[in-house]
């Protein structure tokens, strides 16, 4: 089992000739294993996107280590590019990054630059555009024909196709309609559960982090200022106020009943996550005769 | 690399010089250039250092920074100074085997550096203190004469502005592509130089499908706009000239006097 970690990680940007340093990173420090699934919240500015280029690599600490498997990956004996296939990176609207004259040939940029023989790209190619439902008959089509949404799961499936151990998302679901975004979430919960991949995901939509997340990081002004399990981050509503961020809806609703004197008020009781579970707290305090319908 | 050019580059401060009218700054740098032609003595490259300081005190852009616009370019400056030091007959001072340096070597190569160095000072400090689009206004408008004989002076004033506009956007998206290849393996400093021009493929053609893309979303964006061209369109800040664009028109214009009388009449250590 892999092990992604960050030692008291800080990132300075700045103008040096309008003189103030500026951090975008201020002393993070965090881990994960494989096969956990994290997503992190935050403002615009709030360094999600500096933490997540630390992550593989392609930014380098000021200050502190990033660590892979207790290694720091910036270390001179260590491969970069072979953390960058175990630690894959798929930034904001991937599909900008496709470049080949075909789909095949795009997706196996990302083996063959990890070294393997032409054999070997084309089946991990077969293995990705399988998992993204990608119909054979693409395979050789160009990138640049195809729409939005299927551009958008040729980049992904080249980013899969290096069999990663942990993927890395900025906003993965941007621009997608709701089909595609549940279709896309539904591979990454198979991914983790099925093939053990470590998923940290950006996210400004919190149902869908609520929903699919185990564990949530909530970044500011470039700290963690908390990293616990989703139901019990969502349980700081004064922070959340705070920071300007907004609770999912589930979540949301469940304290307006609750502000309007809903249901038996016990600290302990877990927040309902998904619209379901929402449905099936209520109906558990409505007085049985009038349950009509098929709430499960 | 790209971060590195200051070149081009705008300084926000508040100072006269940032106040000044585009076209005067303009002008002024021309002049400026040309009149670095010029000296041919010592008196004259003092009278253009005193003027080039006073400038750039005056412009409040730190030192630093101008010393900085000047470092990509020490490479040519130190070799054609080279050159002309190896280069030149005349009183030969030191010989070594074929190749001898002469005073008239020495003063050439020096000569050169003043007037590379300040060139490129002059013209830095220029775009330190106006935004490209106050630039290209004032191009616009010192240039507006041309539309006499059917010269689109608004239409192409606009294409520059827009181009521009585009170079940072570019830049940050030169970037994400960079890291975007770079997270699926790729590497752009292994391998001959065959390897290497190949592993440029992965960005160039992303760049310039989001290029396209962007140019075709804005023409469609002003097209939208009714955008038509120049004429009849008014601006925004019309460029009217100040007192201060007079006053600083007329210290060119003495500086210029200076340096002519110095350098033609006076005729004090020519070489």
């Amino acid at each position: 089992m892999s092990r992604i970690a960050f030692d008291h990680v800080s990132y300075c940007y700045g103008n040096q000739w309008q003189g103030e340093l500026q951090y975008a990173l201020k002393d993070v420090s965090f881990s994960m294993e494989q096969g956990e699934y994290v997503a992190i919240i935050g403002k615009t500015g709030s360094g999600k996107s500096t933490f997540l280029q630390h992550v593989n690599g392609l930014l380098k600490p000021t200050e502190g280590t990033v660590l892979f498997n207790d290694k720091d990956i910036h270390q001179k004996d260590v491969s970069i590019r072979k953390i960058r296939q175990k630690v894959s990176l798929c930034f904001q609207y991937p599909e900008y990054q496709l470049f080949e004259e075909n789909v095949l040939k795009d997706i196996c940029f990302g083996p063959s630059n990890m070294g393997y023989s032409e054999e070997e790209c084309l089946k991990k190619a077969r293995y990705a555009m399988d998992l993204l439902e990608l119909p054979r008959s693409l395979e050789k089509v160009s990138p640049f024909s195809l729409s939005g949404g299927q551009k958008r799961r040729v980049a992904l499936a080249g980013i899969l196709a290096m069999e990663p151990e942990f993927l890395v998302l900025d906003e993965p679901v941007a621009g997608m309609d709701q089909r595609g975004k549940d279709n896309l979430f539904e591979l990454l919960a198979r991914l983790n559960e099925e093939n053990e991949i470590g998923i940290i995901l950006v996210s400004h939509d919190m149902d869908d982090v609520a929903a699919h997340a185990e564990r949530l990081i909530v970044m500011d002004q470039g700290q963690i200022i908390m990293d616990d399990e989703t139901r019990k981050v969502f349980r700081e509503r004064e922070m959340f106020k705070n920071l300007g961020l907004e609770l999912p809806h589930p979540v949301s609703f469940y304290y307006k009943l609750k502000d309007e004197g809903f249901g038996i008020s016990s600290e302990e009781e877990d927040l309902p996550m998904t619209v379901r579970e929402l449905a099936n707290y209520i109906s558990l305090y409505l007085p049985k005769n009038r349950i009509t319908g098929g709430v499960v | 690399m790209i971060r590195e050019m200051t070149l081009g580059q705008y300084y926000k401060a508040d100072s006269i010089l940032h106040r000044l009218d585009p076209r005067v700054k303009l002008a002024g740098t021309v002049l400026f250039v040309i009149s670095l032609f010029f000296p041919k003595n010592l008196l004259g490259v003092l009278v253009a250092s005193i003027f080039l300081f006073t400038v750039v005190k005056l412009s409040k852009v730190p030192w630093k920074m101008m010393i900085r616009g000047i470092k990509p370019l020490l490479f040519v400056v130190l070799f054609s100074a080279i050159v002309n030091l190896f280069g030149m007959k005349g009183t030969v001072l030191i010989q070594f085997g074929r190749f001898h340096i002469t005073v008239e070597g020495i003063w050439m190569a020096l000569f050169l550096i003043f007037r590379l160095v300040y060139l490129v000072m002059g013209t830095s400090i220029m775009t330190f203190t106006t935004t490209p689009n106050q630039l290209t206004d004032g191009l616009e408008k010192a240039l507006g004469f041309l539309n006499v004989i059917h010269i689109p002076v608004h239409e192409i004033a606009m294409m520059m502005s827009i181009a521009l506009r585009f170079i940072p956007i570019l830049t940050e998206e030169l970037d994400k592509i960079m890291k975007a290849q770079m997270s699926r393996g790729a590497a752009f400093d292994e391998g001959n130089l065959l390897q290497k021009a190949k592993q440029i493929v992965p960005i160039l053609v992303p760049l310039f499908v989001s290029a396209i893309r962007r140019a075709s979303e804005l023409a469609l964006a002003m097209d939208a706009r009714c955008y038509i061209g120049g004429s009849g369109r008014t601006k925004m800040h019309p460029l009217i000239y100040q007192k201060r664009d007079y006053l600083a028109y007329l210290t060119m214009l003495i500086y210029l006097a200076v340096m002519i009388f110095i350098s033609f009449v006076l005729k004090i250590g020519a070489i």
